[in-house]
This record gives C-alpha cells, structure tokens and sequence, in this order.
C-alpha cells in the first residue's frame, strides 16, 4: 500500500514535469504546425544545462538562467531553421528530426556520454503517509504546478497570450486584425522550447542527466497532447498527470514496458476514436 | 522522348554498375566495401518503402521500421526457433510484415496528414517494446543471433560466400524495384498520384481513397519487410533496436535526400548518406552533426532530393526543345 | 414524367444551424434543371448530400430507385451520379489528358498493378472522344494546373463525362467566367443536356431563364417554388426573395 501511495506521488510528480513539457509541445504543434520531434531533446538539454550551471551558480540561479537561454534558442531555431523550412509542410517533421540529431550529438560532444546524476539541491525527506518522501520531489512537484498556472495566466491576461490564443484559433482573422502573426508564431516557438528546457531543469535532481534522455520522453509528451487533445491545453495537463500516474501504478505490478504499451494503446484508441481527445468539448 | 530515354540510361548505368562492384571491388582488395553495398541495397529498400506512401499517395509514414522488424524477426525466429530453411523462412519474414501491415493499415489509412504520422510511430512503438519486453523470444535489445539456416547450398554456389551473398541480394533488391516502377507506371499507380494530389476530385471521379490508401500501405509494408528479411538472413542477426523510431525516421530521411516520387530516390539517398556515414565516421566522432545539418540543408535548399532535381533539370530542357519546335507552328495556323 | 432525381425529407443540421430543412424536391428526367436561389440558401450543401461528400441528418435521395443516402462518393459516383465542384479543383500536377484517363481507368474498374497505363488502347481512345467532345484536344498535354479558369471548368465537365453520367450535377459552371468562354460554356451544356439529364446551379440569371427548362428556386434550405422560366419570373415570393431585379453574371 506504501508503495502504491509513492508511486502515486512519483507519478503526479512526473506527470506535473511533463505536462509543463507537453503543454509547450502542444502550442508549437497548434501554432506553427509542426511535429517537434526534437521537442523531447530540449528537454534532455534543459537537464544538461541546469548540472553544468549549477556548478558555478548553484542550482536556483540556473533553474532561473535555464529556461531563459531555452526561449533564445528557441527564437535562434526557429530563425534559423523552422521558418525558411516551414512551407514544405510535411517536411517540417524531417527538419526537427535533423535537429534532434544535432542537438543529441552536441550534447554527447561537449557533455560526454556518460551519464551523470545530480545531487538534490534540496537534500533530506519529510515523513508522508508513513514513507520517507524526497522534499526536492514534493518542490518539483510544486514547482512545475505554479509554473503551469503562470503559463495559463500568461495566455489569459496578458497581451501576447490573446495573441497567442488568437492565432492559434483562427490564423487568418487574426492577420487581418493587425496581430504580427509571424513573430508571434517566432515567439511561440521560444517559449515551448524555454518550457521543454525548464522542465529539464526542474527534473535533473530526479533523472539521470544524459544526452539521450529526450528519446524517452519525447512518446510520453506526445501521448499526452493527443490524449488531451490537440488544442486543448488542459486537456493535455490532465492526460499528462493521468498518464504519469497510470505508469507508475501499473510499473508496481507489471513490467514498466507493459505500462508503457499499455498508454500507447490507449493513444492510439484516441486518436481512432475520439481523435479531439479524450476530454473533447471540455473547454479550451 | 529524351527525357524517359535519359531516365532510363541512368537507371541501366546504375544497375549495370552495382552488378560489377564485388567483381571489382574484390580486385582491389576492399572486400568491406562489398557488404557495404549490400547493405545500402537492403536498407534501400526501406527507404523505396516510406517513398512509396510519401512520395506517390502522400502519406508520412514515420514507422516503416515496424514491418521491417516483422520481416527481420520473422526470418530470425523462423530459423533459430522452428529450424526453417532458407526459402521458408524468408517468406515467413515477408509474409509476416504484409500481414502486419494490412492490419494496421486498416486502422491507419483512416486517419491522414500529421495523425497518420503519430499512428505510424505509436503502432511501431508499441511492437518495439513488445520485443524488448519478450527477450525470451526476441532477444530484446541484445538481439538474436542464428546460424545460417539450412538450404545455404543451392547449385554448387554458397550463401555464406560474400559476393554469392551480394547477388542474392542485388536480384531481390532489383526485382523489387522493377515492380516498383510497374507499379507507378501502371493504372493502379496513376491512381496512387491521383488521391496524392487531390483526394476529393478522386472519390468524385469513382476512386475509392481509402481503399487505394490501404493497398499502398501493404506493399510499402511488403517492401520494409523484404528489407528486413534481407538483413536477417546476412548478418545472421535480429534485434529490437532496428525497430525504434529513430530508424523510421533515418529511412524518412533516405528517401528525402535521394528524392520521394522518384523510382531511384531510395536509393540514391541511402546510399549517399551510408557512405557519408561510413566515410566522415572515420574522420570525425561527432559525424551525426554533420548528419543533422545535411538534412537540414537538404529541406531547405533542395526537398526535392537528389534525383528529383535531376528530374527537373531534364523536364526543364525537355519543355525547352517543346517551345523552340513549337514557334513554328503558329506562323502556319494563324487562326 | 420519369423522375432523373427525387429528393424526400432531406435535412442536413450542422449543431444548431439548419442549412437543409426537410425539403422534398423533384426533379423531372430528359429537360434541363436549374437550381437557384440567394446565397446561403443551401444548394451547393444540397450537392454535397446528393453525393455523399456529407453526411446527411436526414431523409433519402432516389437516384434509378436506390436511396444515395449513407453512400460515400466513390459508390455514389459508381451509379451513374457525375458532379462538377463549386470551387474548381481538379489533378493540378497532371497533364489534361492524364486527369481524363486517371476519370476513365477508375470508371472502367482497371487497376492492374503491373501493366503500363500507356498501353491500353480502348481507353486511350475514350479519352481522345472525351478530349474531342469538350474541345480540351488542343490542350490535352498542358498541365492541369497551368490552366485558365475557364479551361479547368471544361476539364471538370469533362471528368465529370468520363463517368458515363446518366445524371450531371454542374455547381456553378460558369462562375468566374469571361463572356467568351461563358458562351462556349453554355454551348456545351446545352449539348450535354440533350443526352443527359443535368441539373445546374447557378448565379447568372440571363444564362438560367435561357436555357433551363424548369427552375428550382431555394432559399433557407427548404423549396420555395418550382416552374418554367415564366412561372418563376412572375413570382412574388421569387421577386420578395431576391428583392427585386436578377443579379448580372459575376
């Protein structure tokens, strides 16, 4: 029962990381539409960053320098890469898949290719329906949820997430409107990238930090956009935090791979059946 | 036309000349470099499998390494677990691969555009950690080595002689791309580019789209998983690793760089960016970068891949012979 | 008089919009029909269901005694059911005589994977009657993409033929048009109608009260009058509906 209840925890924890991950994959997807298949390498490169500017910062000046280094590479990518390739529509997909390459390569270059675990920045445990629970986990837990309120609040109130929001519903009124379409999709690209990277940040302490964490978590963020729903950001949030949590349970008495199976079999049913996502006419 | 007689001469040249590497490359000494080319045909074929569903019916399909698998493991099990034979065994692999993809095409072909990419990953997905997960049969990640099935011998001409192995291979390989170009060629293949171009006005006109969308996904399935059989059958080896995503993905790119809705696109990019591998490996460690950035490069400056350039280029002075011939016509006709 | 098409209780719902409200129309074999009406009164949405390019939410369409409803495109197509779109779209990355023969091989049920399309003489033929017949000959290697509007609208028709229609749903044939090719146009479909029933949408009132032999008017989704030319000129809620003089063509 103990372990049930950690593996619950584990799970809301990872499922909070990846929704924060998969919500930025997810207003890339909608925007620009792209299929980032080096959305989840960003994430592996957030982790990357945040253990080698820990070592001279500390952890907490890095977990703040992480995400904004994300949002200029984002900007530089997509500059440099996405735009002059995004009118080859299908082929968009090729150009991320290129840039994951490099991006796992770059890593494994400079970082090497040994993997590396980070000490928790917040050491000890507090005792939790009876366990020992990792406080750096119930922060990042914590964490990673103010960090998705202040992305929905983002979108909300200010001015460039109507913006967003507009573009992302109807393109073509909101040129006429006088919104700067191109720059918002720019910025769009910037920020679901600083997402992908801050999630890495907040996840190094709980993962190992090596250059080919991406590839793992690259089919869970996906599941959980198509599961929530394309377009439906909370959606998305809930289908991250449900999946994370299926995981675990299941990984208690099955073999992790058959979790794992067991999600992918899921997705597709969605994407058969209810191909809006499983909370459909929920609101956006 | 000048144009089909040059097309035909470079696909004769490269035909011809692939038949005689082993010949010479077993003269000068560079025996490697024969299992390289063979290995380029074998992977070719997957790569002439994703260009079948992008390049004619315009479907991307990032999980062709699926069916690929299903004809790698269906010739691995068949010899190291039920003792098969040569031939029988490579026809389980291939059967094994069309039945997988008529299945799951069923379900696929209904969705289109970036769905149908996602179902591709996730059914390949799903079957990669099933293998992983039954090592007992599959060997896992690690793999499954076998040794050379029974039938080796046939005519007094051993399998497991490199070059012997080699034509084995270049007669498959060929084969499969003749069909391939009767079938684009042919009535069924002009139905293909018709639902690729505009999928309305085809079932307006009686074509029934979805129907023609499923019939391309088993034979692009039938091709990954001769590619598949291939491969098992000469490195003796089978392993869950060549069913990942990542692999669907490099096939994505073979068939882009050589040129999707070309006969030898496939090819030409596999063997281009294998070579390329091969050679820059060598030289440096970090050569996926290189990798990485030459397809980049490719979508932005050149989508239309190697041999669709080379296309172009012969239309082009094609149309420009049309319009020289044509100026005299007018001056007798004026209207 | 022999019914080409008879439409009973057809609705189409899209939420809480009604573009099709339960209408029951006739439409009488061997003359030419024309279908007009403002615009959003819901003809083309009336095509669309006729051949299954939607879904209906209810009612029948009996087209040689079979109910077309819950059939998709390609079958309905299959029985003889040709239409032309609204929005000109036709095989842009071909040749004008390939656009035909693809018409031709998919009407003739022929998909043998191995044999060249090239080498079948009997449809080669079909499609030089077919190139002959729509006066397209002159252009049956241009790019189907290249062409003017005016030509993409022929080649449509001509698709449209290669099915060996019995009944032609032509959605705004000759919108878009210069009045050359309007002329040409409308030569054409008077031709056709003589040996197939057709049925038109259109804007241009001039070309519709000159050659079609019996109007529908529609207006809401639902049937507002049927007659001759005079019947429906003479009309008050014809007049109240398009409020006042007929538009010139576009």
């Amino acid at each position: 029962m103990d372990l049930v209840i950690a593996l619950t925890i584990n799970g809301m924890v990872w499922g909070l990381i990846v929704a924060l991950i998969s919500l930025g994959l997810s207003i890339i997807f909608g925007l620009l539409d792209i299929i980032n298949v080096a959305h989840g390498d960003f994430f592996m490169v957030g982790t990357v960053l945040v253990l080698v500017i820990a070592g001279t910062t500390g952890f907490w000046v890095a977990l703040v320098l992480v995400p904004l280094i994300g949002l200029a590479l984002g900007l530089v990518i997509e500059r440099l890469v996405i735009r002059p390739t995004i009118s080859a529509a299908s082929l968009t997909i090729v150009t991320t898949f290129g840039l994951s390459m490099i991006l796992q390569e770059a890593v494994r270059a400079t970082f090497g290719a040994q993997a590396r675990r980070m000490a928790a920045p917040i050491p000890g445990t507090i005792p939790l329906f009876g366990l020992e629970y990792d406080v750096y986990r119930l922060f990042a837990a914590v964490f990673a949820m103010l960090c998705i309120v202040a992305f929905f609040l983002f979108l909300s109130r200010t001015r460039l997430g109507t913006w967003i929001r507009a573009v992302r519903h109807d393109r073509e009124t909101a040129t006429a409107l006088g919104i700067p379409v191109t720059r918002v999709c720019a910025f769009t690209f910037g920020l679901g990238t600083a997402m992908a990277l801050l999630g890495g940040a907040i996840a190094a302490p709980i993962t190992t930090v090596e250059f080919r964490t991406g590839v793992d978590i690259l089919p869970v963020s996906f599941m959980a956009v198509v599961i929530g729903g394309l377009g439906n950001l909370k959606g998305t949030v809930a289908a991250a935090i449900l999946l994370a949590v299926l995981e675990g349970l299941v990984s208690s008495f099955a073999d992790p791979t058959l979790a794992r199976i067991t999600s992918l079999a899921v997705m597709s049913g969605v994407l058969l059946l209810k191909p809006k996502g499983l909370f459909a006419g929920a609101s956006r | 036309m000048m144009a089909s007689r040059i097309k035909w001469a470079g696909v004769a040249i490269i035909a011809a000349a692939l038949a005689c590497a082993p010949l010479i490359l077993e003269q000068t000494g560079n025996l490697f470099w024969i299992n390289i080319v063979a290995e380029i045909m074998i992977w070719s074929l997957l790569a002439a499998s994703v260009n079948l569903l992008l390049g004619y019916v315009g479907l991307l399909s990032f999980g062709q390494a699926l069916y690929f698998g299903f004809g790698m493991y269906g010739v691995a099990i068949g010899v190291s677990h039920f003792g098969l034979g040569l031939w029988p065994a490579f026809f389980l692999g291939v059967g094994a691969a069309s039945a997988m993809a008529a299945i799951s095409g069923a379900v696929a072909v209904r969705l289109t555009w970036h769905y149908f990419a996602i179902i591709t990953v996730v059914f390949s997905l799903i079957f990669y950690f099933v293998a992983m997960s039954a090592k007992s049969i599959t060997g896992g990640d690690d793999g499954l080595s076998f040794s050379a099935p029974a039938l080796w011998e046939a005519a007094g001409l051993s399998l497991t002689d490199r070059v012997t192995q080699f034509y084995f291979i270049y007669v498959i390989v060929f084969a499969c791309f003749a069909v391939f170009a009767l079938l684009v060629a042919s009535p069924l293949g002009m139905r293909f580019t018709a639902v690729r171009d505009n999928e309305n006005r085809a079932s307006l006109i009686g074509i029934n789209v979805y129907l023609t969308r499923w019939i391309a996904f088993v034979i692009a399935g039938f091709l990954a998983g001769v590619g598949g059989a291939l491969f098992a059958l000469f490195g003796r080896y089978a392993s869950a690793s060549y069913m990942f995503y990542h692999v669907s993905g490099e096939a994505v790119v073979w068939s882009i760089v050589g040129g999707t809705g070309t006969l030898l696109g496939p090819l030409v990019g596999t063997a281009l960016l294998i070579l390329f591998r091969e050679v820059i490996s060598g030289v440096w460690e970090n050569y996926l970068i290189a990798v990485g950035a030459l397809v980049i490069l490719v979508v932005m400056f050149a989508p239309r891949g190697i041999v669709g350039i080379f296309d172009d280029l012969i239309s082009r002075h094609e149309r420009k012979e049309e319009r020289t011939e044509s100026d005299i016509e007018p001056l007798a006709q004026a209207d | 008089m022999e019914t080409a098409l008879e439409i009973q209780g057809l609705t189409k719902r899209f939420g809480g919009l009604v573009a099709v409200d339960n209408i029951d129309i006739r439409f009488p074999k061997g003359i030419l029909n024309a279908v007009i009406g403002p615009n959003g009164a819901g003809k083309t949405t009336l095509f669309n269901l006729v051949t299954g390019m939607l879904p209906a939410t209810s009612g029948h369409v009996f087209f040689q005694g079979e109910d077309m409803i819950g059939k998709p495109p390609h079958q309905v197509v299959a029985r003889g059911l040709s239409r032309t779109l609204q929005i000109k779209s036709v095989f842009g990355g071909m040749s004008v005589r390939d656009n035909i023969r693809i018409a031709v091989f998919a009407n003739e049920g022929v998909s043998n994977p191995l044999r060249p399309a090239r080498g079948y003489r009997g449809i080669s033929r079909r499609v030089d009657e077919i190139l002959q017949e729509t006066g397209l000959n002159r252009l049956a290697s241009a790019n189907a993409g290249a062409l003017s509007y005016g030509d993409v609208a022929l080649l449509e028709i001509a698709l449209a033929l290669a099915n060996r229609p019995r009944l032609l749903l032509l959605d705004e044939p000759i919108c878009g048009m210069s009045p050359s090719e309007t002329e040409r146009t409308v030569e054409h479909i008077t031709k056709l109608a003589r040996t197939i029933d057709v049925i038109l949408i259109e804007h241009d009132m001039e070309v519709v009260f000159k050659i079609a032999d019996l109007i529908t008017v529609m207006a809401q989704g639902r049937l507002l009058v049927q007659g001759t030319p005079d019947e429906v000129a003479r009309d008050d809620k014809v007049q109240e509906v398009y409020l006042g003089t007929p538009e010139d063509s576009e």
